[in-house]
């Protein structure tokens, strides 16, 4: 287990190392990198004032330097200040995290409780009503883009019906049912796709565990069936659907970008629409790197939830 | 004596023509074979099919409903949108935008993740480590936000998307066909071709490849509807193909201020999307049935 606990930090480290190299080479491709700070460089500013800008966000430097200066300020946790903004970045990604962090959580309990009770019900009771609507919802799941989703659901229920509220997180002084009213269009947009995942993924290693020997000879020993669907089959059944939970989470911040832009949601993925049209570099570079952290962070809790859901797996 | 004939065993009744016809389509992937030519043919002849110029609007015509709603005319029979452009011109000129994005960029990293695959699985040791670790550190990477930060250094452009796809698309591949190619490498024929001299590029081309290319179709056929899911949500977002190109995506963004009057500017589109999407996946699953159903755990 130390081991593997070891090689787990080493590789994430490395990781995050690949994911900085990244971002910056991204950023430096373009014919004149002032672009990534300012909008429209070298319109109507003048070659002083363009060269003060340069000194000040050090792009008069040899690359290397550059990348040395950006990672070492990296290290001690400084992410730089935002150039529209003029506020510290860690400061202004704090403050939007929460608003994803609910968001997302409440959409992956819609994607893994639903997704996995239908696909065990889907592959118990294959070829029912139950299966095929199933089947139907996760293929409109993967097929529809959520962002044209959430405009057909705001055209239903909150044009034509007027149910749900349509855009934002609602006033934080409002009794707690008015505001979760505001969760339930961008939850359930968010957490579809996912939800199709889940739900396939545990029908088709359903049916496949309901097929081994042992469950037939849970059966012949006369266990009921309830025990055999919940224990026998679905702790077996349930490890694909694991194998694939980090990147799922991972799924809901790139859904987070979509579904906030369109719900004018006050989060992560809007803030980096909104930097992009800002040509907001330090905080564009800022998200991705907090998703990198993220998605190693989830991918890791994936691998230790496998050990508990099956004991034949040990690190080593 | 009861004779029994050939007709009678086989029933004729209406009831098992219709199952027959089921069983046909549930068989042959004909629906969707059919969405996905018309499609193809659509956005191959847009050109001639259409007498409207998708880029040009028409102020005397703006904001017409489709056909089927009152007010509708045949003249633009999908409706035109706020500057008077044909809807229908637009979606065959933005279905040309989504095929040829989806298609090059799967076709690039299909090869570039084969041949990743084939190297890292031949090969094996500090090659194979190399090449595994870069895949999962593939998987860390958020490719929408390398679009929106390249969106801002580089500026949006059509081989930017098509790149940018591409390269998000070969780990799967690489992954899944370095498995195989373990095993394979292993078979008493590749030892064969061994001793008697052939290349490793020789081997891995002529002896291993063939053994693959299955999940190579499968992983491109169930790969391309993501990828015009994709490309539609970066039009969306503004940091995709140029604002000035039709693509569905962008139809969209355009539409969506329009909601409450004229819903079918962002509707339409994304039914489209749709339809597209799901003749893919249903082509995508069967090729998967058909040749390598092991593959079913495939996200």
């Amino acid at each position: 287990m130390r081991r593997f606990l070891i090689r787990r930090a080493v590789f994430a480290i490395l990781t995050l190392w690949g994911v900085t190299i990244a971002v910056f080479i991204l950023s430096r491709l373009g014919p004149d990198p002032l672009l990534v700070y300012v909008r429209e460089a070298s319109y109507g500013i003048s070659p002083e004032t363009i060269a003060a800008l340069k000194e000040k966000w050090g792009l008069d430097r040899p690359l290397i330097v550059q990348y040395a200066k950006w990672v070492g300020a990296l290290l001690q946790g400084d992410l730089g200040e935002s150039v529209a903004a003029q506020r510290s970045v860690v400061l202004i990604i704090s403050e939007k995290v929460p608003a994803t962090a609910q968001l997302a959580s409440i959409a992956w309990v819609i994607a893994t409780v639903p997704g996995v009770a239908l696909g065990v019900l889907s592959a118990v009771k294959r070829g029912s009503t139950w299966d095929y609507t199933a089947r139907a919802i996760a293929l409109i799941g993967q097929a529809t883009p959520s962002f044209w989703l959430a405009l057909v659901m705001i055209l239903v229920f909150s044009v034509q019906l007027d149910w749900l509220p349509s855009a934002t997180r609602g006033d934080p002084n409002d009794p707690l049912f008015a505001r979760l009213r505001h969760f339930v269009m961008p939850a359930i947009v968010l957490a579809l796709g996912p939800w199709a995942v889940y739900m396939r993924l545990t029908r088709s290693s359903m049916l496949e565990v309901l097929d081994t020997e042992f469950v037939k000879l849970a059966r012949a020993k006369g266990v009921g069936n309830t025990m055999v669907l919940w224990k026998h089959a679905l702790r077996n059944a349930l490890i694909q659907p694991l194998t694939v939970s980090a990147v799922v989470l991972a799924s809901f911040i790139t859904g987070a970008v979509f579904v906030e832009t369109v719900f004018a949601w006050p989060g992560i993925g809007r803030l980096a629409v909104q930097a992009t049209l800002d040509n907001d570099f330090p905080i564009l570079a800022g998200v991705v790197l907090m998703f990198g952290v993220a998605y190693l962070a989830l991918n890791f809790l994936a691998d230790l939830a496998y050990a508990v859901v099956d004991p034949r797996i040990r690190y080593s | 004596m009861v004779v029994i004939t050939r007709k009678s065993l086989v029933s004729r009744s209406p009831l098992s023509a219709c199952k027959r016809t089921f069983d046909f389509f549930r068989r042959w992937p004909v629906i969707p074979g059919v969405i996905i030519g018309c499609l193809a043919a659509g956005a191959i002849f847009a050109g001639s099919l259409t007498p409207y110029d998708p880029k040009r609007g028409d102020l005397d015509a703006r904001n017409m409903p489709p056909v089927w709603v009152s007010d509708g005319e045949w003249a633009h029979p999908l409706g035109t949108d706020r500057v008077g452009r044909d809807m229908f011109s637009r979606l065959l000129y933005g279905a040309r935008i989504s095929l040829m994005v989806a298609g090059v960029a799967v076709s690039v990293g299909t090869i570039t993740g084969t041949a990743a695959g084939l190297v890292a699985g031949y090969f094996g040791g500090l090659v194979d480590e190399t090449l595994m670790r870069l895949v999962d550190l593939w998987s860390a990477l958020p490719f929408l936000l390398i679009a929106l930060i390249l969106a801002v250094s580089v500026g949006p452009s059509l081989w930017m998307v098509i790149g940018l796809l591409a390269f998000s698309s070969w780990s799967a591949g690489a992954r899944n066909i370095r498995g195989d190619v373990l095993s394979l490498k292993t078979r008493d024929y590749v030892a064969l071709a061994k001793v008697s001299g052939a290349s490793a590029p020789r081997i891995m081309y002529r002896h291993l490849l063939p053994q693959v290319t299955h999940i190579a179709i499968v992983i491109t056929t169930l790969r391309i509807g993501s990828l015009i899911i994709a490309e539609a949500g970066l039009s969306f977002l503004g940091v995709g193909v140029p604002a000035s190109v039709p693509t569905w995506g962008i139809m969209i963004a355009e539409g969506r201020q329009y909601l409450l009057t004229t819903w079918w500017i962002a509707i339409l589109p994304g039914m489209a999307i749709f339809a597209t999407v799901t003749a893919f996946n249903f082509l995508g699953d069967w090729t998967r049935d058909r040749l390598d159903p092991r593959l079913r755990q495939l996200v």
